[in-house]
């Protein structure tokens, strides 16, 4: 703050500019008003003056005493503001003094009394005249007003030096101790404005604590605003934490499918790299193995309004492995167009539901399909297959079975059951099916016959390989046989249950040939 | 100057009292003189030396009854005898005009007048003689 833009020195300033100016418009005014006051007063001294000889002068006149006259006259004299004083009886002048005035200097000037007689006051005896003396009487006027213009202007001088010391020391010097105390406050270190010395009970000493006052407000404010700021990032830690840990995925998605973030989990049942901003704008459904559009249907559910849609994919995960994900997507509030989304690895629950789903089709003592499975396979074949070749059916019933299985036991019957239906699967093309749908009954599905002669030829390995002997709990040798109904269909398929039966009929046939034989029923 | 004051009024008062305020007093002059009559004016002027020759171009003598003075000067001009004496006072002061002859009574004062042709005296009305003409009667 320099000097010359201190506030004390311009207030300072201007009071002195003001009260010199006025102190000059006064001293002026003051000193011509004086100079004419003093000049009527001088002027009215003399009348006074001219009263108080006015007795001796009248008797002079009165007397015609020249000598008396004289001494009235040179006694006015004495008076320097008398420039000529004169004594007449009638026309005749009975003393006269002093520097006679010019007609132009003033005859107007001259003051003149009229003398009466001492004994009778109506008898006017003669005439005192009295020139005033107008250069001492304006030099005196002019020296006296110069005095006082003096006066004066010393005196606004004074007042004026005196209101600006206190305007600076009661105001500007406070101020400038604030403005001082502002200007180099610090205030995240909390300091605070000084009061002004000599201000603390005025407006001034108010100010200073109005700002301190304003200063602790603020630092609570920043002080709340800080703890805020903690407990947010102390949340945003957390949740942070959560999103990183979570042993689901969780990603969002934009409104093209497109994923925007994700987490670790994600990341690694769908083998996306870590970093989210690497792979960011990558089209989830090319993660997954989505031939059908699933995405795209959850996407559109979700744009018509629904607030869940869910499926689950095949993917690929970091370690090269195939999982099953489940998605669910929600569309996130507050974010048009943004979806969020789970993806939890069920790889074990479809591998348990698959198994379930095996499981409900096989024969538990032998492993192979039983009658649902074989029936299920059967329909299934009839959804695949659009060739011209055909499907034999074989209906092998055990002989002699019933007779093992009352005289060995029920365990050597099982284990026979298990001999057989590896004999079985031994005789058969990989991909034919093998079931059990009764006791000793196994029903064989030989599918994509280019002719009969290979349904013949299994038929007749069947009878052979299940004729020769088993060995059952551990040495004892059984021999059993086997009779095989055989029916043959063409494209479009027949229903299994007229298969079945035509080869039931056929199977019963070649029992009552004498067993251990093939018949062939006729093909539908 | 308060006691000569205070003096003169007592004997003022004495005076009134006295078969002397009931007294006229006469101004004579000369049986030969120039002057028939004085008017009062002309008698104060002559009395208080304003006037200071006669019609003749004499010098005029003036002549005053050291008795007479008080209820002379109030009859002709109306003024105390304090305030006669105090115009004297002033005029004697400067030199040049000189007060009138004082004398004891009327018959010194008669004297004088026989004497002096350019004289004139006041007295009392019942001093008069036949050698001296009266100018101006004041009467009480």
């Amino acid at each position: 703050m320099t000097g010359v833009r201190s506030i004390a020195f311009r207030t300072t300033a201007r009071i002195l500019l003001f009260g010199g100016v006025v102190g000059a418009a006064v001293a002026l005014g003051s000193a011509v008003m004086v100079e004419d006051r003093e000049r009527a007063r001088l002027e009215h001294v003399l009348v006074e003056v001219m009263a108080t000889v006015e007795r001796s002068a009248s008797v002079a006149a009165f007397a015609r005493d020249e000598q008396l006259a004289a001494e009235v006259v040179a006694g006015l004299l004495q008076n320097r503001s008398v420039a000529h004083a004169a004594i007449e009886d009638g026309g005749e002048v009975l003393a006269a003094g002093g520097r006679a005035p010019t007609r132009e200097q003033g005859v107007d000037r001259m003051l003149s009394r009229a003398l009466h007689s001492p004994f009778a006051a109506t008898e006017v005896v003669g005439r005192l005249q009295v020139a005033p003396a107008a250069e001492f009487i304006a030099e005196q006027a002019a020296v006296y007003s110069r005095l006082i213009a003096v006066q004066l202007a010393v005196l606004v001088v004074c007042i004026t030096l005196g209101v600006a010391w206190l305007v600076r020391r009661g105001v500007t010097l406070g101020i400038r101790s604030l403005s001082n105390g502002l200007h180099g406050l610090d205030v995240v270190a909390g300091t605070k404005v000084e009061v002004p010395a000599g201000h603390a009970d005025d407006e001034l000493g108010r100010l200073a604590i109005d700002i301190n006052e304003l200063l602790d407000r603020m630092d609570a404010a920043l002080a709340r605003e800080r703890a805020l700021h903690g407990l947010h990032a102390a949340a945003e830690r957390k949740w942070r934490l959560i999103f990183e840990n979570a042993e689901s995925g969780l990603f969002t998605l934009d409104g093209e499918g497109r994923l925007a973030d994700w987490n670790p989990a994600l990341a690694r049942v769908l083998g996306l790299p870590a970093d989210a901003e690497a792979g960011r704008g990558e089209c989830l459904s090319a993660r997954l193995v989505d031939t059908e559009g699933g995405i795209a249907r959850m996407l559109r559910e979700i744009g018509d309004g629904r607030e869940v849609a869910a499926a689950d994919f095949e993917c690929r995960n970091a370690e090269g492995e195939m999982r099953w994900v489940h998605i669910v997507l929600n569309p996130l509030d507050g974010a048009a167009g943004v979806l969020q989304g789970i993806a939890n690895d069920v790889t074990e629950r479809k591998r348990a539901e698959a198994r379930a789903l095996a499981q409900a089709e096989r024969d538990a003592l032998t492993g192979l399909l039983n009658r649902r499975g074989m029936e299920l396979a059967y329909a299934r074949r009839g959804q695949e297959y659009a060739g011209t070749a055909g499907l034999g059916l074989l209906l092998v019933d055990l002989d002699g079975f019933k007779w093992v299985n009352d005289n060995h036991g029920h365990e050597a019957g099982d284990e026979l059951l298990q001999l057989v239906a590896r004999r079985i699967e031994g005789v058969v093309r990989r991909s034919d099916k093998v079931s059990r749908i009764g006791g000793d009954e196994f029903v064989l599905l030989l599918d994509n016959l280019k002719s009969m002669s290979m349904a013949r030829h299994i038929a007749g390995k069947l009878v052979d390989v299940i004729g020769q002997p088993f060995s059952v709990l551990d040495g004892v040798k059984v021999r059993i046989g086997a009779s095989v109904g055989v029916v043959f269909t063409q494209y479009p398929p027949a229903e299994i249950a007229e298969l079945l039966r035509r080869a039931d009929a056929a199977m019963y046939e070649a029992k009552r040939g004498g067993k251990s034989q093939y018949r062939f029923a006729f093909p539908v | 100057m308060r006691a000569p004051f205070f003096f003169s009024a007592f004997l003022a008062l004495v005076l009134a009292a006295s078969p002397l305020a009931a007294r006229e007093l006469v101004v004579i002059a000369h049986r030969d003189s120039a002057i028939a009559t004085l008017s009062r004016e002309q008698a104060s002027h002559l009395f208080l030396g304003r006037v200071k020759l006669l019609p003749s171009g004499a010098r005029v003598n003036v002549v005053e009854v050291e008795p007479l003075r008080e209820l002379f000067y109030r009859r002709l001009v109306g003024r105390d005898i304090a305030e006669i004496n105090a115009y004297w006072a002033r005029l004697q002061f400067s030199g040049r005009t000189q007060p009138p002859l004082r004398v004891v009574d009327a018959a010194a004062a008669t004297a004088v007048v026989v004497r002096d042709p350019d004289a004139i005296a006041f007295i009392e009305g019942a001093a008069l003689d036949a050698r001296t003409r009266v100018l101006l009667r004041l009467e009480p």
